[in-house]
């Protein structure tokens, strides 16, 4: 294949997996429903959790509408000047695939220790209940974030659409493992991320915070020290509860937390500190709040 | 380590839908990788079977002015099938920048080869939209003029080849090309698909 085919090869299939993984996705949570209804865990607070997650898709696709454009625009801008370009192969594909993950991980780790990344990725953690609808749980605000963390790897040379499609792979892959349905999966718990592995992620125990960031590869939590491994079973959500359904509180819980923080805040130099530190920091450096 | 509570046969349905989905996407690409393999390969076949001489047609062209982006390229550069497609995805991602007042046809598409240099193994390559003969072309696009004259016509339907397939194709010294100005041109849908491509080579 030339290079034109296989660009046409990985965007055509790229955004046929994300659409096979919604399919399955879909499928997933009609199950988890059923399970629910079985075993009397559906009652009338239950199903609003699962709403209030799959409302957030529709601001979050408006803004990826809105948003898309001038990424693809910015993406291909950058390729065109840059000089060093990476020829389009499988291999450099595959490496792609390997960067993105990366990237999501160090994007990840970010959005966890940086209050302003924070204030988009609170919504998925908000949510109480670990099922496959918690996957579909996003703030409109997360494809800026996103995009930006990525543009290092227009600037590494590589074909904008190869890392458009590492990206869509990195999102595709992290639908299933949003549950409680699967235990263990004995060798693949050391290199892949699990539905274990991301129950610790989503959990809000003390030994569970700010741990296992991967998308689908859990080595680089290995590796840089942020693995954890389920214990017990978690408890899901923030460390303080956002205890809403409201579609709107649910996007935006965050923000008046913050602007409170900020305006009462001492000096232009705390200010930036609760912008870019975490999101436990205060300026007397207060232990985390339970 | 306990999980909650589940039904048996949910949680097997689950753990069962988890495989196929993984099956089906392995399955799925590797499927989609052998077909667009087999696509290119009957493409190259299909070139060589396209450029004998009883499957092209000669046309007379009165000659016309595009105007868009142009970029200088080597025919001796490697990449030089790689640059070309990522000028056209540029192109493609930022095509509203490269309307021109005295546009003629928004709905075609050019790519003129012209400026070739036989020392320094370069031309010129200027992506599109044709304007009027009389219009002033503005300052921030860049223009190319195809002579009038006549011009060997290859189809390139699914835009798979270029200009630059036929200059490596067996047949291209006997059309006696004029290397003055040749060119792509391809019509596109409301949904931006490019259909009725064409590959024109100026003859004497």
């Amino acid at each position: 294949m030339d290079t034109t085919q296989l660009l046409q090869y990985f965007e055509f299939i790229g955004f046929d997996v994300y659409d096979w993984a919604l399919v399955f996705g879909g499928l997933f949570l009609l199950l988890d429903i059923a399970d629910d209804i079985l075993e009397k865990r559906m009652d009338k607070k239950h199903f609003l959790e699962i709403l209030a997650n799959l409302t957030t898709q529709i601001p979050y696709y408006l803004i990826e509408l809105l948003i898309f454009g001038a990424y693809v625009y910015l993406a291909f801008y950058i390729y065109a000047y840059i000089p060093w370009k990476i020829p389009v192969t499988v291999g450099s594909a595959v490496l792609v695939l390997f960067l993105a993950d990366f990237t999501y991980y160090v994007e990840h780790f970010c959005s966890h220790r940086i209050r302003l990344f924070w204030l988009a990725h609170s919504v998925h953690h908000s949510s109480p209940i670990m099922n496959v609808s918690t996957a579909f749980r996003f703030s409109m605000f997360d494809p800026i974030v996103s995009a930006l963390f990525h543009v290092p790897l227009f600037l590494m040379g590589f074909h904008p659409i190869l890392v458009f499609m590492g990206e869509v792979a990195v999102q595709a892959y992290q639908f299933w493992i949003h549950n409680e349905m699967i235990g263990k999966l004995g060798p693949l718990e050391w290199i892949l991320n699990t539905p274990s592995h991301h129950r610790v992620h989503h959990g809000s125990d003390e030994k569970y915070l700010d741990k296992n960031y991967g998308g689908i590869l859990i080595i680089f939590d290995r590796i840089f020290g942020t693995f954890q491994e389920e214990e017990e079973l978690p408890t899901y959500g923030l460390t303080t509860p956002i205890n809403t359904t409201n579609p709107l509180k649910v996007q935006f819980f965050e923000f008046p937390i913050l602007f409170r923080d900020l305006w009462k805040a001492n000096s232009w130099s705390d200010r930036a500190k609760y912008l870019f530190k975490g999101p436990e920091w205060k300026p007397e450096n207060k232990p985390r709040l339970k | 380590m306990t999980l909650p509570k589940h039904n048996r046969f949910i949680r097997f349905l689950y753990g069962i839908s988890i495989v196929l989905m993984f099956a089906i996407l392995f399955w799925y690409v590797d499927y989609t990788f052998s077909y667009y393999n087999s696509w290119s390969a009957a493409d190259s076949a299909e070139i060589q079977n396209t450029t004998s001489p009883a499957t092209y047609a000669t046309i007379e062209s009165q000659g016309f002015t595009i105007a868009g982006k142009s970029m200088t390229l080597s025919w001796e550069d490697a990449a030089l099938a790689q640059k070309l497609s990522d000028f056209w995805y540029q192109f493609y991602a930022t095509a509203d920048q490269y309307y021109s007042a005295g546009m003629t046809e928004e709905d075609r598409v050019y790519i003129v080869y012209d400026r070739y240099d036989q020392d320094a193994a370069s031309f010129r390559a200027t992506i599109g939209f044709k304007i009027a003969d009389t219009h002033s072309v503005e300052e921030h696009l860049q223009s190319a003029v195809v002579n009038p004259g006549k011009y060997a016509t290859f189809d390139n339907a699914n835009g798979n080849r270029s200009i630059t397939n036929i200059w490596s194709d067996a047949i291209f010294p006997q059309l006696n090309p004029l290397y003055s100005s040749d060119f792509e041109t391809y019509r596109f849908d409301s949904s931006g698909n490019v259909y009725e491509g064409k590959i024109c080579i100026a003859v004497q």
